[in-house]
């Protein structure tokens, strides 16, 4: 009775936010359901864990939660997920409360629950669920985390036996979870004309998940992505891959997995794993590649990932970096580098904040940066324009490290929207990037709705 | 000419590769070029590999995870010798971070287990239930000069130093466990916790070594500390953000 109380109560709140405010308390009826019940989601007796399948990872769990969602849904199925990034315990309560009937009952042909790597534990005892799919495991939220093995550890010590894994066969700690599977499926990009290897004396790749000893790549499509190999240990990429994504080719903007040719509406380099990943899922749910394709055209991301910033009749294209992540700013400096023509890129790699300052301080670190290659900017610069509240020096100084000169470095020591959006429209060009993390994106954008 | 070369070895970086240390090599290059010295650079890859570290003046440890750190030390037990014998010819080691578990006696797990490290210095390695990271400060005697150091600290582990000298007094932020304690210099060994990468932010820490060994090695240099004004520049503001933390919150209560 607990159960079907919290679930009317958690119903009703759900309807009461789509009617108020639909894009706010995306996890709240979850949260009120727990509260209620604390064993909330065991309620749900009918669930068939064939049809549930967790996404966690690093980095693009949130976009192939979409893009996944987006393609099962076009292609005739009948799917519910937590798309808005709600990907904690009770965000996961939520897609079941508002997917299911007024006695708990889900009418669904698949249940995506994209996971935060932290809350695995316990959404996984509380939903059992069959499929898991692992975009990539790297270094991020350092300053909670500390190394990646913290997560890693995380996740080992707590997935359950026998399930079946979608697996980053370029990714080494993602495929390294292949000895807990039931079931393993290989996600892979070939290489194409973008990839490329570590090759600078100072460079470093990362220990293998079993052995320590560094791990090479053939090449690599990210970051520590590609084709590897350990240099100890027998642990390599598998060449038996389920899906592959082949034949990228970014001018034209299209990729093949199986033969068939595909359109990407986003056109990074580490997208085509998602692209992957999502082929793969859909691939063992029975989709053929023709209609993979057919809905991969049409995706739309969800807000907040790069969108374009309109200030006094400039365009300025932004690519949302996560503080601390290193893969994310590369991922930003990489999708630039490869447009052409000469162009302003502003940074600003800020303050790692926290939201209760009172217990996790914020705090000024800034190496992450030293991680990322900035160099492939220089090809098409016009200028680098660099903001932050007190770290904005410590930028320039990195950039310097790469080569560039005073020359095309600027800087300003705010963080302020007017301040740098002022600054920004100051310089002749028709080309603008900014990478920045959501959370400043969102100030500007603000500050430019409120006028 | 040799004696105005720095030998500088960068040791299993692709195993230890956290939190962007990397540029510490890069400022350890910028530096001794600016002190007018030569800058020889060599890389070993692999700790199971055979190596030698004939030919350096200085190995240096960026920080890694503390898996593989467990696993390195267990590795190079048999070779433990060959850091002894470094350090007694001249050698100066260079630690960052967690990497000093490498060199600790033992190395303490949150799930009790211990572990062995190479005990060429004498502290043990506690890791940590949650991970502690903020901004240091510390001030240092490095070899006759008096410092202030700015950086970050993502503390994994404690650093619990039983008969070792710190290098420094933490002024702010966390240092070795959470006292007054940061880092530990010896002879022929340096090990400090801040990151940033903290020979970047702070290159006159880095100058000061560079000097000392190629002063050792009968460098004939005339050694003028850079200005090194943007780094300076760089860290006031950084002391402003601390100023401005402190007075928000109350610090104590930060350092829990």
């Amino acid at each position: 009775m607990r159960f079907k109380i919290a679930l009317w109560l958690s119903k009703l709140a759900a309807f009461l936010i789509r009617m108020i405010a639909p894009d706010r308390g995306t996890d709240f009826p979850g949260l009120l359901a727990y509260k209620i019940d604390k064993n909330f989601m065991l309620g749900f007796k009918d669930l068939d864990p064939e049809k549930i399948i967790f996404i966690t990872g690093t980095n693009g769990k949130s976009t192939t939660t979409n893009l996944l969602y987006h393609t099962l849904s076009q292609s005739g199925k009948k799917v519910i997920a937590n798309l808005s990034g709600s990907n904690m315990l009770n965000g996961a309560a939520t897609v079941l409360i508002t997917g299911s009937d007024m006695s708990g009952k889900v009418d669904a042909d698949y249940i995506l629950i994209e996971v935060d790597e932290r809350s695995f534990p316990y959404i996984i005892r509380h939903l059992n669920g069959k499929n898991i799919v692992i975009t990539n495991l790297m270094q991020d939220q350092v300053h909670r985390n500390g190394d990646p093995d913290f997560i890693y550890q995380i996740l080992r010590k707590n997935m359950p036996s026998g399930m079946r894994m979608f697996l980053n066969n370029d990714e080494p700690r993602s495929k390294s979870f292949e000895d807990l599977a039931g079931e393993v499926r290989y996600f892979g990009v070939s290489e194409n004309n973008l990839s490329y290897n570590k090759t600078g004396p100072y460079e470093v790749t990362l220990p293998c998940p079993y052995c320590s000893a560094p791990v090479t790549f053939e090449y690599m499509n990210s970051a520590n992505v590609g084709k590897f190999s350990c240099t100890h240990c027998n642990f390599r990429s598998s060449e038996e891959r389920s899906t592959e994504v082949e034949n990228a080719d970014f001018k034209n903007n299209t990729y093949e997995v199986g033969g068939v040719t595909h359109i990407m509406p986003y056109d990074t380099p580490i997208m085509l794993y998602n692209y992957a990943a999502v082929s793969c899922v859909c691939n063992w749910a029975g989709i053929e590649n023709e209609k993979i394709s057919a809905a991969v055209s049409g995706f739309v991301n969800i807000e907040g990932r790069d969108d374009i910033i309109e200030y006094k009749g400039k365009k300025i294209h932004y690519l949302r970096n996560k503080n601390g992540n290193p893969e994310t700013v590369q991922m930003c400096v990489d999708a630039i580098a490869k447009e052409p023509g000469e162009k302003l890129v502003v940074i600003g790699l800020c303050i790692i904040a926290e939201r209760r300052p009172q217990f996790v301080p914020h705090y000024t670190n800034t190496y992450y940066a030293y991680e990322t290659n900035f160099k492939s900017l220089r090809d098409s610069l016009g200028k680098i324009l660099v903001f932050s509240d007190y770290i904005a020096i410590d930028q320039v100084n990195r950039l310097y490290y790469d080569g560039f000169t005073e020359d095309e470095v600027d800087f300003i020591d705010s963080e302020d929207p007017q301040t740098v959006l002022d600054e920004i429209i100051k310089y002749d060009y028709d080309t603008i990037y900014m990478i920045a993390p959501l959370r400043n994106i969102k100030m500007f954008k603000s500050y430019i709705r409120k006028g | 000419m040799e004696k105005n070369t720095l030998n500088f070895c960068y040791c299993f970086a692709d195993s230890l590769n956290l939190h962007g240390d990397l540029g510490n090599v890069m400022a350890f290059e910028k530096v001794t070029k600016l002190l007018g010295a030569d800058f020889n650079f060599r890389r070993i890859n692999s700790f199971y590999d055979d190596f030698s570290f004939d030919g350096c003046d200085v190995l240096f440890f960026s920080p890694g995870e503390l898996k593989t750190l467990i696993t390195m030390a267990s590795v190079l037990q048999p070779k433990k010798d060959m850091f002894e014998a470094f350090v007694n010819n001249g050698g100066m080691i260079i630690v960052v971070g967690t990497s000093i578990a490498l060199f600790s006696k033992n190395i303490i797990r949150t799930d009790g287990k211990v572990y062995a490290g190479l005990d060429l210095v004498d502290v043990s390695i506690r890791e940590r239930n949650v991970t502690y990271s903020n901004d240091e400060v510390f001030t240092a005697d490095v070899f006759g000069e008096q410092m202030q150091i700015f950086g970050g600290q993502i503390q994994m582990a404690d650093v619990l130093i039983h008969d070792e000298n710190p290098l420094g007094e933490v002024s702010y932020g966390y240092g070795n466990s959470h006292k007054t304690d940061e880092g530990i210099i010896k002879d022929g060994f340096i090990f400090t916790n801040c990151l940033g990468p903290v020979f970047v932010k702070n290159p006159w820490f880095a100058a000061k070594i560079i000097m000392k060994i190629l002063s050792d090695k009968g460098s004939d240099i005339d050694f003028v500390m850079p200005e090194f004004a943007l780094e300076k520049q760089s860290n006031v503001r950084i002391s402003d953000f601390i100023d401005l933390k402190i007075k928000k919150y109350d610090a104590s209560r930060l350092e829990k």
